[in-house]
């Protein structure tokens, strides 16, 4: 086991010597992941929005190794971060990273799928991802340019080899990973990873921790999915999009359930009761602020998303 | 303190930024002081009337920096109602960076107790959004606000196209108000996804055609409340407060126009209007 390993450092040291050569410093260093069940990797990004200093490393991402390859599940916010993630399971395993699979089309969770791009892995996503990512792809790369300081193109975005409409397995070997695409909830293209082996379920954007949920697809659609997931058994581990690692599902979803209702219950009143949005914006969900990070830059814009939402409801 | 650069990141904002929010504010500032744009557009479209400080007549509320630029709420309150005051006949609305300024322009009719109007706008880059009004006096009347937004017009169809379709020209009316207190006005909302023609597909260069609620004309029984024109400044699903008079008799109806020659129609009896009125003022 000892010689094993060695090979695989030294091999993986070739890799990443040969990959320095197109890429800044930063690119060299492996992304730090640790082994949160048997075979699944995670690194935690920072919990803050992209900018200079974490050089749009602030989602969770990682991988899962199985005896005849390797599923990486999200990228991180450039192809910089993606390197250092495929450095990273270059130095777990000599196992071909045979999948990507992109949990949605944010930015911060799909911006480094270029560094995978390069041999047989297959990009896997749910169905709505390529018109939704392909609508904003040149705005992510403005924003990353402008907030983190790299030279961003379209390069950047990958097209994926498989849409999901409803539910998938792939097979890594001795494990196999089931993919369900959901209703639209933080987007209109989430996708969840649920490996049996260890009982780990990948909820990427669907699960925010600590740091307020931003609404891009439907409020009461991801009440109802909350409230189809958080009863779910046999989930050992659970890994957010945002926020740490934890075991327990309802009580992880349970600040976020929370959010989302005070928000609907205010919104859904202001309307009833006449008030346009700009009162909604100053009024709904206010005693939420001091429970989450980042509340007062990404709590207006939810107002008003779920305000234009609800009005038709 | 919101800035439009922490917005951007994991929430798909879909901001179109080509540069810093600070370097984009003090371009856009500096061009804005000579309101070069406006001058423009005022020569284009009123010629020689004079146009004065409308600050006694109108007032107009919007955002200083708004959280979403492409649903930007505008309240327009008539000063003039219940006056002996000459009354405000036509209004026009502009939003100087927009790619087409002129927004909208608004005609009221008998059957409108006021000039006050609401809308959500589209706001593509950082801009003066303002108002003129015709009193019927030799001078306009003119207010402004600079609103702090970018990337409304190119942001992305809120909901698949194919989707939103096949609800376009549902209506409701309803009553609204901005604060406990105000009066309530009633609210038109029109599904439409009002689709810009600016929202380009960046990989496939797919530019969505322009689709969107061109003109609006709601009337009071037979009395004309007021006639809108507009361009695709107005967000998806258009939204427009109005004051109709309460004592004109009769329906509510409304009819809406699409740049594609779609005709809408809705007509709300008297009781259901009123109906609303009513439960209002109770509270
Ligand atoms: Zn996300």
């Amino acid at each position: 086991m000892r010689v094993w390993r060695l090979a695989v450092v030294v091999l993986s040291g070739a890799v990443v010597a040969l990959s320095a050569a197109f890429a800044d410093d930063s690119a060299k260093a492996a992304l730090a992941v640790s082994e949160r069940a048997s075979g699944v990797y995670v690194h935690e990004g920072a919990q803050a929005d992209a900018d200079r200093h974490n050089r749009g490393d602030i989602a969770n991402i990682g991988f899962v190794v199985g005896t005849r390859c390797v599923a990486v599940i999200d990228t991180g916010g450039t192809p910089t971060i993606g390197r250092r993630l495929k450095a990273a399971v270059e130095r777990e395993t000599n196992r071909p990273v045979c999948y990507v699979i992109n949990t949605h089309m944010h930015p911060d969770h799909v911006l480094g799928n270029r560094a995978f791009a390069d041999g047989d892995t297959r990009f896997i996503a749910a169905e709505g991802y390529w018109r939704a990512l392909s609508a904003r792809a040149s705005s992510y790369l403005d924003s990353a340019a402008n907030h983190i300081g790299v030279d961003a193109d379209e390069s950047w975005i990958v097209e994926p080899d498989r849409m999901i409409a409803d539910q998938a397995t792939i097979r890594l070997g001795d494990r196999t990973l089931t993919l369900t695409a959901h209703q639209r909830a933080h987007t209109d293209n989430d996708l969840t990873v649920f490996d049996s082996k260890t009982g780990t379920l990948w909820l990427g954007d669907l699960l925010f921790v600590d740091r307020v949920p931003s609404i891009d697809g439907s409020l009461t659609g991801w009440l109802d999915v909350i409230a189809a997931l958080e009863d779910r058994e046999n989930v050992d581990t659970i890994i957010p999009g945002h926020g740490p690692l934890g075991h327990d599902l309802k009580r992880m979803l349970g600040p976020e359930k929370r959010y989302l209702s005070h928000l609907r219950r205010d919104v859904r009143k202001a309307i009833d009761d006449g008030y346009g949005i700009d009162y909604a914006v100053a009024n709904a969900a206010r005693e939420e602020r001091d429970d989450w990070r980042l509340f007062d830059q990404y709590h207006p814009r939810n107002v008003t998303a779920a305000y234009t939402e609800l009005e038709w409801q | 303190m919101l800035t439009i650069g922490i917005m951007a990141t994991c929430l798909a904002a879909a901001l179109t930024l080509h540069a810093g929010p600070s370097t984009a504010q003090s371009n856009i500032r500096s061009t804005d002081r000579a309101e070069v744009a406006w001058k423009a557009l005022r020569d284009e479209h009123f010629g020689d009337r004079p146009i004065v400080d409308g600050s006694d007549v109108i007032a107009l509320d919007a955002p200083d920096q708004a959280e979403d630029a492409a649903v930007v709420p505008i309240t327009i309150t008539d000063k003039r109602a219940d006056t002996d005051r000459p009354s405000i006949e036509r209004l026009w609305l502009v939003i100087d960076n927009n790619p087409v300024p002129m927004s909208a322009e608004f005609r009221f009719g008998p059957a409108a107790a006021s000039a006050t109007i609401g809308t959500r706008v589209r706001v593509n880059t950082y801009t003066y959004v303002r108002v003129l009004v015709d009193t019927g006096e030799d001078s306009l009347y003119m207010v402004k606000h600079y609103v702090r937004a970018a990337g409304g017009c190119s942001a992305p169809i809120g909901s698949d196209p194919t989707e939103a379709l096949k609800h376009m020209g549902e209506m409701r009316l309803r009553q609204v108000r901005r604060n406990a207190g105000d009066a309530a006005r009633s609210q038109l909302l029109i599904r439409h996804p009002n689709i810009t023609g600016l929202q380009m597909d960046q990989l496939t260069r797919h530019v969505w055609p322009a689709h969107f609620v061109d003109a609006i004309t709601i009337r009071k029984g037979d009395a004309l409340v007021l006639d809108a024109s507009m361009t695709f400044s107005l967000s998806e699903n258009p939204a427009l407060e109005f004051d109709a008079r309460r004592g004109a008799s009769g329906p509510i109806s409304v009819r809406v126009h699409d740049n594609k020659d779609n005709t809408f129609d809705k007509t709300w009896q008297p009781q259901t209007a009123q109906a609303a009125h009513e439960e209002e003022t109770d509270t």
